[in-house]
C-alpha cells in the first residue's frame, strides 16, 4: 500500500528529470514568485498600481499615453494605461495576484466538493450513487457561464469579490472531478486491500481516508493541475465582463476589458495583458500535462 | 415643484428603449461648439429625394404612441411623425436651444401671472389620412397620457395642470380633463395651478401631438399611430426594421422646422454600438447614407480620427446640457460642516476625470452646476479654485479648519456598471486625488439597477455619491429645482435633492423665476440662482460630457443640436 506522502517527491523528482516539466516548473514558479514580489518589483521600478498620471497623457485625442508604444520608457516598464496614466507594469504584477489567488482558490474548492461527492457516490449503497451521480450530471448539464455571470449579478458588491469569483467557479465546476473520483473509487472498492480493511471493521470514514484516497493521487492531482488554468481564464472571463473585481483593484480579465476599445490606437496596452495570460496558462497547462506524463508514463500518449 | 418627479436623469437611460434620446452624451464647450458638415453643397430648395438609411440601438420595443414616449425636444424620430404646439429650433448652435412654434402660431401666450396658457393653431394643418388637425385633438393626445395603460411619458403635466394629479384619462367613467379648454378648433387654453414659465418648452413633448379620437386605438396605438409630421410609417417590425415615407398631406409651407430631405427613412433597429461604429467609420454601399439617432462615436474611432482628416471630417459634436458631480448628503456627517464640502471641492481632480471619460473631446471640466451648454442660465463661477488637478494644499488646511488635522476617511458610493457615466473609471480617479489631500475614500460600488433605488431614498442616502442629472428641456428650471428645491425633498424613494437642502429664501426665488415669461429673463435669473447657491458648496460639479458623432460620408447638413447632443434627423440630406 502506498503511502500519500511517499508520492510527493516522487512526483517532483520525476517532473524535474522531465526537460519540458522543468520548464513548467521553473514558469509556474517564476509567476508564483512574481505575484508574491509585487510590491518589491514595483518598487524597483519605483512606480504603483494606482497613481494616476495625467502629464503623461494626451487628452485632446482620447486620453492615450503621449509617447508611442504605449508610452514604454525606463519609468514606466511597460507602459501607462489609457486615459489614466496608471503604470501598465505594476497593475500586471498586482494582477497576477488576483488571478492566481483566485485559481488556486477555485481549484482547491472543486478539488473538495469533486473529492466528497465523488466518494460519497463511490463508497455509498446504490441509492446514495444513483442520487448523488444525477445531481453530478444536472450540475454538469448547466450553463456555466449564464450561471456565473447571474450569480455575480445578484450579491451585493460589497461581498469581497475574490472570494466570491473563488465559490462561484468552485460551485459550478466540481462536477468534472467528482465524476472521476467516482469512477476510480468504484474500481478501488473491489480491490483486496479495502475488503480486507473493510473485513478488519474499518469505518467508511477510515476506508475513504486511508485506502481510497491515496489510490486517487495519480488521476486527481493530475485533473486538478489542468483546472488551475481553466480556472485562470475564467476569472479573467468574468472580470472581462465587468463582474470580477471592483476598482481600483488591478486584474488581468479587467485589464483586457478596458484595452479592447484601445487596439488600434494602443496596440501596446491590449498585448501587454493578453500575452502574459497566454503565458501564464501555457506555463500552467504544460505543467498539467507534465504532471499526466510523470503519474501516468504509459498513457502519455493519450 | 414636481410632486413627483420623474428623474430626467432617466432621459439618457431610457433612451434606448425610448425613442431617440441620447445615451451618454452632454456638452459643454461653451455655446454652440456644433459644427455643420456638408454645407457646402447642401441646398435646402434642392435637397429632396433618397433613402436615409438610420442605425440604432434602440430597439422601439414600446413603439410609438405620442402618449407613452419620453422624449427631450420631441425626440428624432418621434418628430418625423408628430408635430406638436412648439418645437426646438432646428438650427445647429445655440439657437437650437430655443423653442419656437410648431403647430401653433406661437409659443404660447400667457396670462394670469403664467398659470394660463393659450395657443392658437396654424390653418391648413393635416393628418397623412387627409383629415383635419384640430385643437381638440390635441387635448384628446395629453387626456391619453393621464391613461394607466399609456404610462411612460413626462411627469410634468400632471403636476401642472389643475385637477391633474386626480385625472385618470379619458376611457374611465369621467373622461374630461376640465383644464385644458377648446374653445373653438383652433384654440386651446391651459389652466395651470401655479406660475410656470416654462410651459412652452414642456409643449414641445410627444404628449403635445394630436391624436384623432375616432382613430386611437389604446394600446395598439404605438404600431401604428396617425402620422401629423412629414412621413408616415410604411412598416414597422419592433426591434428589427421601421420604414418611414412621405405624408403627401404635410408641405414645408405649415412647418418651419422639418426639411425632410429624404423620400423615405429605412431605420435598422437593435444593432450593437459597436456595429453602428464600424458601419459608419467604413460607410460603404448604403451606408454610406446613413446616420444614427442614439450613438456616441467610441473612443477608438475617435482617436483614430485624429491621424485620418477623411474619419475626422464626418465626426460632429454637440451638446446635451447635463453635469456629473459628487453629491453631499448634507443632514450627514462630515458633510453637514461646509468647511469639509470646501476642501472636497478643493481637492477634485478634473483632468483626471475628464481623461476617464476619453478625453477632452468628450468631456469638459465643469466648476458651475448649471454646465455653458444649457445658454442663458449658465452663470460662470469658480468659487473653490482647484486648478486642472487639485489644490490639496489649499484642502489640507480647510480639513484641519473644520476639525480634521489628520485627514479623514468617507465611503463614495458609485454606480457599478462600467459603461456607466458615473461609473467605476470616475470611483478611481477621485480617489486618487482626495488620498493627496489625506482623504480616505472608500468605494461602494452599487449595482446599477439598485444605484438610483439606494441614492435617491432619504432613508438610504450615502454620505456622499457621484451622480449626473440632464435636465428634460434646457432651461434652469428643471436643472435646478429637483436638485435645490427644499419641498422637492421625497422622503422615501425619488428623491433628487441629494443635498437635502432647503431654504424658504430659495424656495421663494424659485417661485418668483417660475413666473417669468421673458425666457431670456428667467434664464439670466436661474443662472444668478446657481451662482448663489455654488457658494454653499452643495455639489462638486465634475464635467460635462460632449456629443460626437458620426455619419456616412454621403449625408448633408448634419448637425448635432443644442439641446439633445444627437443629429437632427429632420434635417438631413442624401441627395
Amino acid at each position: 500500500m502506498s503511502r500519500n506522502n511517499d508520492a510527493q517527491p516522487t512526483l517532483r523528482a520525476r517532473l524535474w528529470a522531465r526537460p519540458g516539466g522543468r520548464v513548467a516548473l521553473i514558469l509556474v514558479g517564476l509567476i508564483i514568485l512574481i505575484a508574491l514580489l509585487a510590491p518589491v518589483l514595483t518598487a524597483l521600478e519605483g512606480q504603483d498600481p494606482n497613481t494616476y498620471h495625467d502629464n503623461l497623457l494626451n487628452s485632446a485625442t482620447g486620453g492615450g499615453p503621449n509617447a508611442p508604444f504605449g508610452g514604454i520608457s525606463a519609468a514606466h516598464w511597460l507602459g501607462i494605461e489609457p486615459t489614466t496614466g496608471r503604470d501598465v507594469f505594476a497593475r500586471l504584477v498586482y494582477g497576477a495576484r488576483i488571478s492566481l489567488l483566485v485559481a488556486a482558490g477555485a481549484t482547491l474548492g472543486q478539488l473538495l466538493l469533486g473529492l466528497l461527492v465523488g466518494l460519497a457516490a463511490g463508497l455509498g449503497n446504490r441509492w446514495a450513487d444513483t442520487l448523488l451521480s444525477r445531481f453530478t450530471d444536472l450540475v454538469l448539464s448547466f450553463p456555466y457561464l449564464f450561471f456565473s455571470i447571474a450569480l455575480l449579478a445578484i450579491v451585493p458588491q460589497s461581498f469581497p469579490r475574490p472570494v466570491l469569483l473563488c465559490v462561484i467557479l468552485a460551485g459550478l465546476y466540481w462536477a468534472p472531478t467528482a465524476r472521476i473520483v467516482r469512477a476510480e473509487t468504484l474500481v478501488l472498492r473491489e480491490r483486496e486491500f479495502v475488503a480486507a480493511a473493510r473485513l478488519y471493521g474499518a469505518s467508511v470514514w477510515r476506508v475513504a481516508r486511508k485506502e481510497i484516497l491515496p489510490g486517487l493521487a495519480a488521476p486527481v492531482v493530475t485533473f486538478t493541475a489542468l483546472m488551475v488554468p481553466s480556472n485562470m481564464v475564467a476569472e479573467a472571463g468574468l472580470s472581462f465582463l465587468g463582474l470580477g473585481v471592483q476598482p481600483p483593484t488591478p486584474s488581468w480579465g479587467q485589464m483586457l476589458s478596458t484595452a479592447t476599445t484601445w487596439f488600434q490606437t494602443d496596440p501596446e496596452y491590449v498585448l501587454v495583458p493578453a500575452l502574459t495570460l497566454l503565458l501564464c496558462v501555457l506555463a500552467f497547462v504544460a505543467l498539467g500535462e507534465e504532471i499526466r506524463r510523470a503519474v501516468d508514463p504509459k498513457g502519455a500518449g493519450r | 415643484m414636481f410632486n413627483n418627479p420623474l428623474p430626467a436623469r432617466r432621459i439618457k437611460l431610457a433612451s434606448l428603449s425610448a425613442a431617440a434620446l441620447l445615451v451618454g452624451g452632454l456638452a459643454a464647450a461653451c455655446g454652440g461648439s456644433s459644427t455643420t458638415t456638408g454645407a457646402t453643397s447642401f441646398n435646402a430648395a434642392s435637397c429632396t429625394g433618397g433613402t436615409l438609411n438610420v442605425l440604432d440601438q434602440s430597439t422601439e420595443d414600446t413603439g410609438l404612441d405620442p402618449a407613452v414616449l419620453y422624449t427631450s425636444g420631441g425626440g428624432a424620430i418621434p418628430r418625423l411623425l408628430f408635430r406638436t404646439l412648439t418645437t426646438r429650433d432646428t438650427t445647429a448652435g445655440a439657437k437650437g436651444r430655443t423653442v419656437v412654434p410648431d403647430l401653433a402660431t406661437d409659443t404660447g401666450e400667457a396670462s394670469e401671472n403664467a398659470t394660463v396658457w393659450t395657443y392658437h393653431l396654424k390653418s391648413g394643418l393635416k393628418y397623412a389620412n387627409g383629415e383635419a388637425i384640430t385643437s381638440a385633438d390635441i387635448k384628446y393626445g395629453i387626456e391619453r397620457s393621464f391613461s394607466s395603460v399609456l404610462a411612460g411619458g413626462p411627469p410634468y403635466l400632471r403636476d401642472w395642470l389643475v385637477g391633474g394629479s386626480t385625472y385618470q384619462g379619458p376611457y374611465g367613467s369621467d373622461p374630461d380633463l376640465a383644464s385644458i379648454t377648446t374653445p373653438n378648433p383652433t384654440t386651446i387654453v391651459f389652466h395651470l395651478r401655479k406660475p410656470e414659465g416654462d410651459f412652452p418648452y414642456l409643449a414641445a413633448e410627444t404628449q403635445f401631438a394630436p391624436v384623432p379620437k375616432a382613430d386611437d386605438t389604446g394600446k395598439n396605438y404605438n404600431a401604428d399611430p396617425v402620422s401629423s409630421g412629414p412621413y408616415t410609417i410604411q412598416s414597422f417590425t419592433k426591434g428589427k426594421e421601421l420604414v418611414l415615407v412621405r405624408n403627401t398631406y404635410w408641405s414645408r409651407g405649415t412647418d418651419s422646422q422639418r426639411l425632410a430631405c429624404p423620400d423615405k427613412i429605412d431605420i435598422s433597429l437593435g444593432l450593437s454600438s459597436t456595429v453602428i461604429d464600424q458601419r459608419l467609420a467604413s460607410s460603404i454601399g448604403q451606408d454610406a447614407d446613413a446616420i444614427t439617432t442614439d450613438t456616441d462615436v467610441d473612443t477608438a474611432t475617435l482617436a483614430k480620427s485624429a491621424s485620418q482628416p477623411s474619419l475626422k471630417a464626418r465626426l460632429t459634436s454637440g451638446n446635451f446640457p447635463d453635469t456629473t458631480y459628487l453629491a453631499f448628503n448634507t443632514k450627514a456627517a462630515p458633510f453637514d460642516n461646509q468647511l469639509v464640502r470646501e476642501a472636497f471641492s478643493y481637492a477634485v481632480d478634473r483632468t483626471s476625470l475628464v481623461n476617464a471619460q476619453g478625453g477632452s473631446q468628450l468631456a469638459t471640466a465643469l466648476t458651475t452646476y448649471d454646465p455653458p451648454s444649457i445658454g442663458g442660465a449658465y452663470h460662470p463661477y469658480d468659487y473653490f479654485p482647484a486648478g486642472a488637478s487639485g489644490n490639496a494644499a489649499k484642502a489640507k488646511q480647510l480639513l484641519a479648519q473644520a476639525g480634521y488635522p489628520d485627514g479623514l476617511t468617507v465611503t463614495l458610493a458609485y454606480d457599478s456598471n462600467g459603461s456607466s457615466y458615473d461609473g467605476p473609471a470616475n470611483a478611481a480617479a477621485l480617489q486618487q486625488a482626495l488620498a493627496k489631500a489625506g482623504i480616505t475614500l472608500k468605494l461602494d460600488a452599487i449595482d446599477d439597477s439598485n444605484f438610483d433605488a439606494v441614492v435617491t431614498n432619504t432613508k438610504t442616502e450615502p454620505a456622499l455619491s457621484l451622480f449626473s442629472w440632464g435636465a428634460d428641456w434646457p432651461s434652469g428650471a428643471p436643472f435646478l429645482t429637483p436638485i435645490f428645491d427644499g419641498r422637492d425633498i421625497v422622503q422615501g424613494g425619488g428623491n433628487f435633492n441629494l443635498a437635502q437642502y432647503s431654504d424658504p429664501s430659495v424656495e421663494a426665488e424659485i417661485d418668483k423665476i417660475n413666473q417669468i415669461t421673458d425666457n431670456s429673463k428667467a434664464q439670466a435669473a436661474w443662472g444668478d440662482l446657481d451662482a448663489q447657491l455654488g457658494k454653499l458648496a452643495l455639489t462638486v460639479p465634475l464635467y460635462t460630457v460632449n456629443d460626437v458623432v458620426l455619419h456616412g460620408s454621403n449625408v448633408k447638413n448634419t448637425y448635432v443640436d443644442q439641446w439633445r447632443g444627437w443629429y437632427d434627423i429632420s434635417s438631413v440630406s442624401v441627395k
